[in-house]
Parts: structure tokens; sequence; C-alpha cells
């Protein structure tokens, strides 16, 4: 089920009316009601990989129990092994098994040797890669004694299919996402209408900004071999758009949608695009998924400790995970590696700490100099989203290589290919996101304006989307990871 | 104790009353605003004087309480009939007025002429004889039915709408929301009245290639079976609602080039067996014509085709008393 369609809609307002009205007094029951729910919803899409979330959740769960029924080190080595060969494996063989053969296949042929086509036909299940990683994460957490293991089956099996962020993220972690199921959840007017807010932000970023965007990326790149140098430098700028609009637009339609069943999710997503540096970018996007490999692979990898070189070694590692967790496809790893070429500057001058704070902490516009590294930041990771967008390397390499050789010719043509309305759109965006980045949103300041201001710009913001936004059921980008 | 978890829960509901209010208010505020806007644009078209031939949409020219002789349903081989100002020659030959309610342009399935009949009666509008053309891609081919821009440039009735949002129309939203959006695009405010007054092209040859071609085109997903059986449905629903205000239902399929469509045999099996549960009548005139000159196409009349078949069929069907020749008989089935 996706958000923007009125089957969602309906759903939603049958969840919580049942959980607010028929289930209030009895927190299991509640969660039984969100566990069905989130079948229900995931099953919309496909009620046969429901079995995939059920085996990962099972598996979790047990592995769990048992983990907190013994200290010996092997056994506990041993079950940790159980969840990590289970959730990767599940993602291994849905996400890339195809990737592996037919590159194994290729390198055998630059050797002159031939192998027989393995390729399955393998539809990857939506969400694959954010609830095997939040589940995994569960028995991470209690092998590293960070956690308590629950008995609760149908309170840990809700965590793990919590259909607000079950297909997209946020991924959460057992230690903030768990202990609200098993408390109890009172209704909060004002986190209830902060969440309203939130979901019409993400409407807003996902309708009317990615899906527009999304048309003249593909415009762009399907016919890039035509097009000037600014043109395809603006295709990646929008590409650039689509991508933030849809993601952090899921990303608010899902924590908006938790807080109205009184859940408070991790922010996902913290303006990155007012970023100083690649550093700052990368605490500000994906949160929930960078902070995943901080604190699971890079951490235990040395992190920021040692030598340089192995500093060096445990950033490329970490980018180049992040890349292919994003898609099997080598466009995703130089994705991937492209950041990491871009991040290692700052750490071999131990400069990516620098920017901790919020960009104008203390004024309302940025310096001349926070501006400049604002604008220079955002296109180094314009370029980087060609590798993202590309179907290969070979067609990332060219798209970049004609950005740079006919910059400026034809100017025009460049303006031409996008609207008015979503170029009006793409300007309200980064403003209210720019009055809103010490908040968790875009419209989180807007509640202490006077009531008729407020709610003429909410239904100004309705009318929007109403009008330039895509109804046609776009799917949201990170389905697809 | 029991008193404390009353009050919270009495906090709670007052709590919760007031969020509950606010969403509606909200909704109802957005809904008044959309709809509002919406109405405003579109009454800059509506207010124009449109004819039934003035344009493919119905909704200019439905109106209340009117009596017709005949209504034409389907999809542009209906439409034909009103098209090019044929209305006023059809009208004439038939000595009564007619009212069409047939969208062509491939907008057009069986779900949404009932939706357009259905609104027609319950504006207390009345007619005497339903023309229904049952064109077979328009029972076989989803694509007819599933098209978004079917409402799009019909005036906005906020009746019509409460209709359709409660129909079985398939790809429904879609073809809401564009109903409502397009009276904000620049293409709205440039429709006009305006109808040529006659339609004179004729075909120049008989082009196999081109026709195979515009079948393939007809028939995207080949005859569709699921689609004629949603289709079958909505044609009894047609003829119940017909028979519940009595009015008496003939299904005719008009003459083409190339005699019977693709799927023909199978809509011609299911009129026949409704024939016998139902008073209808049914004609088939699939190969009725062969004379290329009043052709504009291979399946659809000009207007000196459309006169041809007014005067030599339609007439003879409406007016049986008046009809002494059994030529007709060939066609009855």
């Amino acid at each position: 089920m996706l958000f923007n369609s009125v089957e969602f809609f309906i759903f939603l307002s049958v969840v919580f009316i049942l959980y607010w009205f028929f289930f209030k007094k009895n927190i299991k029951a509640q969660n039984i009601l969100i566990l069905i729910s989130s079948y229900i919803f995931y099953g919309w899409w496909d009620w046969r990989f429901l079995s995939l979330i059920v085996f990962s959740s099972i598996t979790d769960y047990s592995v769990g129990i048992l983990l907190g029924k013994t200290s010996q080190k092997n056994k506990r080595n041993l079950l940790l092994l159980v969840s990590i060969i289970t959730n990767i494996g599940l993602l291994g063989f849905f996400k890339y098994f195809n990737f592996f053969i037919d590159s194994f296949s290729h390198l055998l042929g630059l050797f002159g040797l031939s192998a027989p086509g393995y390729s399955l036909k393998i539809i990857l299940p939506v969400g694959i890669s954010f609830y095997t990683f939040q589940t995994l994460s569960y028995s991470i957490d209690i092998y590293k004694n960070r956690i308590q293991p629950t008995k609760d089956i149908f309170a840990f099996l809700a965590f793990v299919s919590f259909f607000p962020q079950l297909v997209a993220g946020p991924i959460e972690r057992a230690k903030n996402l768990l202990p609200q199921f098993l408390s109890n959840r009172k209704f909060n007017r004002e986190l209830a209408e902060d969440g309203v807010r939130q979901i019409l932000w993400g409407f807003f970023k996902k309708m009317v900004i990615a899906d527009n965007c999304g048309q003249y990326v593909e415009k762009i790149f399907n016919g890039y071999e035509h097009m000037s140098g600014l043109t395809l430098l603006l295709g990646a700028i929008l590409f650039g758009l689509q991508i933030y609009g849809d993601f952090s637009g899921y990303s608010d339609i899902a924590i908006g949608t938790a807080r109205l069943f009184g859940f408070n999710l991790m922010q996902n997503f913290a303006f990155p695009y007012f970023s100083r540096d690649i550093a700052e970018f990368w605490r500000r996007w994906h949160i929930s998924l960078t902070t995943w490999f901080r604190d699971y692979i890079y951490i235990p990898l040395g992190g920021s400790r040692g030598t340089l070189g192995s500093k060096i070694r445990n950033t490329f590692i970490i980018f180049l995970i992040s890349g292919f967790w994003h898609g099997a496809n080598w466009t995703f790893i130089a994705w991937g590696g492209v950041h990491a070429i871009l991040f290692i500057p700052l750490l071999a001058r131990k400069k990516n700490r620098k920017n901790l704070d919020h960009v104008a902490e203390k004024s309302k516009l940025p310096s001349f100099k926070e501006l400049m590294q604002i604008l220079g930041t955002f296109l180094l990771v314009s370029v980087a989203w060609v590798f993202f967008r590309a179907d290969n390397l070979q067609q990332a390499f060219d798209y970049i290589f004609r950005m740079q050789g006919w910059l400026f010719v034809k100017p025009l043509e460049a303006f031409k290919i996008i609207s008015t309305p979503t170029l009006y759109a793409i300007i309200i965006m980064f403003l209210a996101e720019w009055l809103n980045r010490k908040r968790k949103h875009g419209l989180e300041r807007i509640k202490v304006l006077p009531v008729v201001f407020r709610w003429s710009v909410y239904i100004a913001i309705v009318v929007y989307i109403f009008l330039y936004g895509n109804f046609d059921k776009t799917e949201f980008i990170y389905f697809a990871f | 104790m029991e008193i404390s978890i009353k009050l919270s829960l009495f906090i709670l509901h007052f709590s919760m009353a007031r969020f509950i209010s606010k969403i509606l208010l909200f909704f109802a505020l957005c809904l008044s605003v959309i709809f509002g806007a919406t109405k405003l644009k579109s009454l800059k078209v509506e207010k124009q004087h449109f004819e039934n031939y003035d344009s493919e949409s119905n909704l200019f020219t439905l109106g209340k309480n009117q009596h017709y002789l005949t209504l034409f349903m389907g999809i542009s081989h209906a439409r034909m009939f009103t098209r090019s100002k044929n209305q006023i020659r059809v009208e004439q030959v038939l000595e009564g007025p007619t009212m069409n309610i047939g969208r062509g342009l491939g907008l057009c399935g069986p779900i949404e002429e009932n939706l357009y009949l259905k609104y027609f009666y319950s504006k207390g509008n009345t007619t005497d004889y339903i023309v229904y053309i049952p064109t077979p891609p328009m029972l076989f081919s989803e694509y007819l039915s599933t098209s978004s821009a079917t409402y799009e440039h019909e005036p906005f009735k906020l009746d019509f709408f409460m209709q359709c949002l409660f129909s079985n129309s398939m790809n429904k939203n879609q073809k809401l929301y564009r109903y409502l959006r397009y009276k904000f695009k620049p293409n709205w405010k440039k429709i006009k009245p305006g109808s040529a007054e006659s339609d004179n092209a004729v075909l120049p040859k008989f082009d196999s290639a081109s026709l195979k071609w515009g079948l393939s085109q007809a028939y995207p997903k080949g005859l569709d079976s699921i689609m004629f059986e949603r289709s079958k449905l909505e044609i009894i629903k047609t003829i119940r609602m017909a028979q519940k205000n009595n009015i008496k239902v003939i299904f005719m399929f008009t003459p083409t080039l190339f005699g019977g469509w693709p799927g023909h045999e199978e809509i011609l099996k299911l009129l026949i067996d409704l024939k016998k549960e139902y008073p209808v009548q049914v004609y088939d005139f699939s190969d009725a014509c062969v004379d290329i000159n009043l052709y504009r196409d291979h399946h659809h009349f000009n207007s000196k085709g459309v006169d041809w078949f007014t005067k030599n069929y339609l007439y003879p069907i409406i007016y049986p008393d008046k009809n002494s020749s059994t030529e007709l008989d060939k066609y009855r089935k």
C-alpha cells in the first residue's frame, strides 16, 4: 500500500479509530492491532513476501530469547551467526544473487572463460533492506548486552513490522522503538497535530517536488546525449531534489503517522542540503542508515581510532557498503566510492567533525562563507548523484563528461525544462526548511503562528498539491532498495 | 484510583474529540476551497451556450426535465449521430429531439456510459428509446474504461462528481482528479461551442494495413475476457435502468467496411441471450453498407452516411408502423 493512495487514507483512518477507541485500554491488543494492520499494509503489495518478515522476525525473537539465557561465549557467537546468516542471507538472495552471478560470469569472461547462466527471476521484496537491518540490530544489541531481550512476541513482531516505517524506514533501533511497544501509549493531541503537519509536509515534498522533478530527470537522463552541459547539470540537481523529496518526504509521512499512534521515530533527514561539507551531509542524510553502519560496522572495524591508513580503509569500506546497500549495481558502489573520496580529505585534515552545529546558528541568514560552503557541497553531492541515477557506469561517466564539456551552451534550454510551479515549490521547500533548520521538519515552527495564518498555509499546501502534485501513485524510490 | 482513570479517559476523549474535529474541519475547508475554485473555473466555460453537437462533452447540454425521442449511447459510433451537426439532420429524419451521451476519442467504457445514463435520469429527463451501439472494443478493451481523461472536458457538477465517486468506475480516482484539475489548465478556458456544418470526409480507399494497425490499437490486450464479463454486467444494468423507466432499448452494431469487429460474435450472442430475458431489440448492421463514399474511415460514417443510415434503418426501427419494408428483418436478431 502506498502512502500516496486513497487506500492508505482509508486504512489509516480505520486503524486510528480502532487503536484509540476500541483497543486503548489494552496495550497487548493495541500491539496485535498494529501487527495485523502492518501485515495488511505489507500484504497489499504482495502477501507472499509476508512469510519473509515473519521468518526474519521469529528468528531474531528466538535468537534474542536464547541469547538472554546463555552467557557462554561460543553459544552466543553461534546464535548471533544464525541471526546474521538469516537476515543477510535473505537480503543476499533476494537482492544480490543475480548481481553476484552476473559479475562472476563477467569476471570469467575477462579471462576468456564462460560460465553457464544461472540468473533467476527474483522479485525484490519491498522493504527487505530495511526490516532485515532493523531486526538484525536487535540481535546484535542483545549480543553486545546493550538491551535485554523481550518475551512479548507480539510487541516484537509489531516492532519489526510497524507499518509507517516498514518499507522505507527510518530503520529503528530496538533501544528506541521496542520500549515504546512495551509501555502504555497515551494520545497526545499536540504530538498528533504535529504529526499531521509533518505528514502534510511529506506529501508536499513527495507529490510536488519529487514526482515532478522525476519527470524532468527522466527526460534529461533518457536524452542526455543531445543536451547541453547546463541541462545535464540541472538534471543532476533535479535528481538530487527528486530523491530528497521522495525519501525525506516518505520519512516525514512515516514519522508523522507513527506520532498519530503515540510513537516517536528517529529523525531520518536533518535538512542535508544545508550542509557545509560532505561529513555534515552524511550526518544529516538518511541518519538511521548511516548511524546503523557507524554502530554496527564502522566502530567494530576500529572506527576513527588507529592510524590514518586504517581510518581511510574503514571509511572506504563503510561508503562502499552503504552504496551497495542501495542496490545491486556497480553504479551504487561507485556512488559510495565517490562520497568516500570526497570525505577522505576532511578526515585526513581532521576536519570531518568541524560542522557539528546548525548552519547560521545565531543568525537568520548564512554568512557568505557558509553560503559558498553550502553551494559547493550541494554541487558535489549533485554530481555524485549521477552515479546513483545512471543505468551503468559508462553512462554515468559519459553524462559527467558531457556536463563539463558544454557547460554554458544553450543555457535557455535548461530552464525551459522545469515548470514554473515546480520551481516555486522548490523555492518554498528550501525556504520552509531553512526557517526550520534547527527543528525536526519543515512545518514545525508554524505552530507558534496565529491560527488563521497557520490554517491558511495548510490549506494553501493542500491546494498546491492538488494543482501541481502528481497523483499517478508514483512509488517511492527507496522501495526499490 | 478509579476517579483518576475516569479523569484520564475523559481527558483522552476530550483531547481526541478536539483532534478529530480539527481534522474533519480541515478536510471540509480544503474540499470547500478546492470545489469552490473548481466550480468558479468551470463556470467561465459553462456559461456559454452549447448544443449537443457543439462539444464531445455531455454535461454542457444535459438539462433538467427534458423529454427526448432517442438517447444515443456508446462510443464514437454513437457520437457520430451528433457530431458535425449530424444531430440536426438526424432529428429532422426521426421527427423528434435526440440526446447523445456516447463518448468518443477512446475515453469511455460501459460503466461510464451507465453513469451518464444515471445522471440523465437523476435530472428528471426521459426518453422513448435508447439506441445503444455496443462497438466491441468498448466491451473488450480495458483502456477505454480506464482512461483517466474521461471527464476532463466535462463542466464541474458536484452531484455528478459524487455519483462517480460512489461508482465502480475503473481508475476512478485518477478520473475524478483529472476532472477537477483540468479546470485549472489553460486548455479548459479555450473550450468554446462550435461544430462543422457537416462531415464531408471520405475514405479514399480501403487500406488493409491501416485497418490492421487500427484494430491492434483498439485491442491492445486482444479480446480481454475479464473486461467482457465486467461489461456484461454493465449492459444488464443499463437494460434494467431503462426498464425501470419504461424505455425501449435498441442495441445495434453500425456498419463497417470490414464487417464484424473482433469480438462481435460474442457480443451478439450475449445480446441475443439478453433478448430472451429482457424486452430489448437487437440489430446487426455490421455488413449493411459497403459504399466507401459513406465512410470517413473504415468504420465511421460521414454525414452522408449518417443521413443514409438514419433514413434507411433507424427511422424504420423507431417507427415500425410507418415501415412496410422487410429489409430490416434481415438485420434483426
